[in-house]
């Protein structure tokens, strides 16, 4: 794109977006009307999902587990990863203690908070009911399942078109890397074609989603509108000075991700933000990482130029496994209820809590939201304090703490991939295909 | 002499009438059983109701600090039916005062919420159930997430670290006597007492019925954050009208009163009486 056309395109970005916020709180039916769009936006984009997701791991994991210093590259990822993950859970345990959330909470937010998991917690569907029916004399069923084997069910797909259907994704990823190794030793002459295949598919693909960007700011403008009319106000009620102060953490996290990425583009700070700005964009309009993923791949590559078979193979995996959204919103919601219980934290607390959001964070990867909110019990163990009430909060909120988690997931992944891949870029030579030059 | 005779004549025969009268309208008094006789004569139903608590949606004030709820509304369709004034005995400090007042003869009905257990079979005789509430639990959060992890809830709270409270003089000592056969019991003399303490965390859980329950999050939506329902579906408590051993015919009455009385599910009940406001 020329520059004048990327700075009426980002103006025009700016311009849309603004309308979208403006007609989804002044314009509800309107707002309303546009929502579909928005929607059919979404589902544009969504087709290429997949097939980019197995195509760029597909056509990448060949190579790079033939690379010559792969294990020093899987090391290195492997620490600046754990460093992220130790970093951002410890900043929003210690974020959420400096700012107390909990001592916002007037007791009309109290009110409607009981409301909410009173209406929520039925056992038996009707209007009025006990949160728990239990039976003593007829206990029910416990699942026999050793836990091993329900991570196991969990990551290998018994049917990949089902799960392709399902959109599974951390099936569909982990048959992807299997495959994509196994094609890497098997016959030049048989796995060549299949790397050509997978690689000029997500080529195509990418192309597509390029074509898709020229309609961005109308689709952000649909979005927007109709979120925020779909949100509505009763369910900030009480919750609003928690989801302040939970999106102030992430903007803070967001600006330290720019300043790594800024120092790795070896551009201006204002430049390097640009780069991104698409791919954070649609990561909050969408509350999908996903959706972001094709946008992130072609930035990372032609703005910051990272080397393209890392990039391929690192995005897919990250958004899939590491969602550092839910690190930190873990975090914050488990010291919120916390302090919301008046439990005192301990220092021992904390670094078992810090732990705990780690683990929980990575158990949640691939998994539905509903799902991933109830491993919120992990991190409320430490505590002993009733992790339900929580995660029927948390989901109540979920729609408006979804933009800003999916886009520190989105931000944070785009800086670790470029922390890692940037160092390899360095010490590599041009990359030769596995089993011998293209 | 003539005008003597038909004078004596007439004497006679207004005295017949008069006597032939008297023995109709003592005949048609001694046709009804002597208890439902006794009542009518008094032109008065006395019916026992616990004066320490109100429940709803069974006995409590309106809006308009009316006492309403399906006992009282019973209560009033027997006096209207029997044709006499109905009158309300709120002297018992417990239910099983209430029982007492019945078994004394001081009231003629205990309508309050009442349940018809084997103990107090022995002594006092009650109507077919006119409502089933399930047993439950009110239990502290954190107190709960405190006890050691099982996945069966009761073998979680029926431990030692635990402590359930019931209301004393109920029948709910009972049951929680045969049931928490591990956990340390603790009794208080008045509902709200107990509903307090699960609320504190003082004790871990409150032994109380499906109407407790379902209302909690009606009256105490502030303490849902911190108070879980549980409902107990092994035990179904039958709630009885209870009537003196004795008067065998009021307590035939009163049970065919029930059974052409349309059934009502709980929720229903609810339904019915709940308006926003009322107080217990």
């Amino acid at each position: 794109m020329s520059k004048r056309y990327t700075m009426v395109y980002s103006i025009l970005m700016f311009i849309f977006i603004a309308m979208g916020i403006f007609i989804g709180f002044y314009y509800p039916r309107l707002a309303t009307l546009l929502a579909p769009w928005g929607k059919l936006y979404i589902s544009f984009l969504k087709m290429c999902i997949l097939p980019i997701i197995v195509t760029s791991i597909l056509s990448s994991i060949g190579k790079f587990y033939h690379q010559p210093h792969f294990r020093a590259y899987i090391k290195r990822f492997l620490a600046i990863l754990g460093i992220f993950l130790v970093f951002i859970a410890a900043y929003g345990i210690v974020f959420a203690m400096l700012t107390k959330p909990a001592s916002y909470l007037n007791p009309k937010a109290r009110f409607e908070m009981g409301k909410l998991i009173a209406k929520t917690e039925t056992a038996d569907d009707s209007d009025f009911s006990a949160e728990k029916i239990i039976r003593i004399f007829t206990p029910e069923k416990e699942n026999s399942r050793g836990k091993i084997l329900v991570f196991l069910l969990k990551i290998i797909p018994s049917n990949i078109f089902k799960s392709l259907n399902s959109e599974e994704m951390l099936k569909i990823v982990f048959f992807s890397c299997f495959l994509g190794i196994a094609l890497g030793f098997i016959p030049k002459k048989l796995g060549d074609p299949i790397f050509d295949i997978s690689l000029g598919l997500f080529s195509a693909f990418q192309k597509i989603i390029h074509w898709i960007m020229y309609i961005l700011p109308l689709g952000l403008l649909c979005l927007l509108a109709g979120q925020i009319v779909e949100t509505g106000p009763s369910v900030l009620m009480g919750m609003t000075s928690f989801i302040g102060i939970f999106y102030s953490g992430i903007f803070i996290l967001v600006f330290i991700n720019t300043i790594i990425l800024w120092k790795l583009s070896g551009t201006t700070y204002l430049k390097s933000l640009s780069y991104l700005k698409e791919t954070m964009l649609i990561a909050f309009g969408a509350k999908n990482p996903f959706i972001a993923m094709p946008v992130a791949i072609k930035s990372l590559k032609e703005d910051f130029h990272l080397e393209e078979t890392s990039v391929n193979l690192l995005i897919p995996l990250n958004f899939t496994l590491f969602g550092f959204g839910f690190v930190f919103t873990f975090a914050f919601a488990t010291i919120f209820f916390v302090q919301l219980y008046d439990i005192p934290v301990s220092l021992l607390s904390g670094l078992v809590l810090l732990v705990a959001c780690i683990f929980a964070t990575i158990a949640a990867a691939g998994a539905p939201t509903v799902i991933a909110y109830s491993l919120l019990a992990l991190t409320f163990d430490p505590f002993s304090i009733p992790a339900q009430p929580a995660i029927i909060i948390m989901l109540a909120i979920q729609s408006l703490l979804a933009p800003g988690g999916v886009l520190l997931t989105v931000h944070t992944n785009c800086a670790l991939t470029a922390l890692v891949t940037k160092k390899e870029r360095n010490k590599e030579k041009k990359l030769q295909h596995p089993i011998g030059s293209a | 002499m003539q005008k003597i005779k038909g004078l004596l004549s007439l004497g006679a025969l207004f005295f017949l009438s008069f006597f032939l009268l008297s023995e109709a309208v003592a005949a048609e008094k001694n046709s009804y059983p002597p208890d439902i006789k006794k009542i009518i004569n008094r032109g008065v139903l006395r019916v026992g109701l616990i004066g320490t608590t109100n429940e709803f949606p069974f006995f409590f004030f309106d809006k308009n600090k009316q006492l309403t709820g399906l006992d009282i509304d019973m209560a009033n369709e027997l006096a209207r039916s029997l044709g006499v004034k109905l009158k309300l005995d709120r002297s018992a400090k417990t239910y099983q005062g209430v029982v007492d007042l019945v078994e004394q003869g001081k009231v003629d009905l205990g309508i309050s919420l009442l349940s018809g257990t084997m103990s107090r079979a022995q002594k006092s005789s009650f109507s077919q159930p006119y409502i089933y509430l399930y047993e439950g639990l009110l239990v502290n959060r954190l107190r709960f997430s405190e006890l050691k992890r099982n996945s069966n809830f009761f073998d979680r709270i029926n431990t030692e670290e635990a402590t359930i409270g019931y209301l004393e003089d109920s029948g709910y000592e009972y049951f929680a006597k045969r049931i928490f056969t591990k956990a340390k019991l603790k009794g208080f003399p008045y509902q709200k007492y107990l509903t307090e303490e699960v609320k504190k965390g003082t004790i871990t859980a409150g032994l109380v019925d499906e109407k407790q329950i379902k209302t909690f999050a009606i009256f105490n939506p502030n303490d849902i954050l911190y108070v879980e329902t549980v409902e107990i579906r092994d035990f179904k408590d039958p709630i009885c009208i209870f009537v003196d051993y004795e008067n065998k015919h009021l307590l035939f009455y009163v049970n065919t009163f029930l059974e052409r009385r349309p059934k009502a599910s709980f929720n229903q009940l609810i339904q019915k009486y709940y308006q926003p406001g009322i107080y217990e």
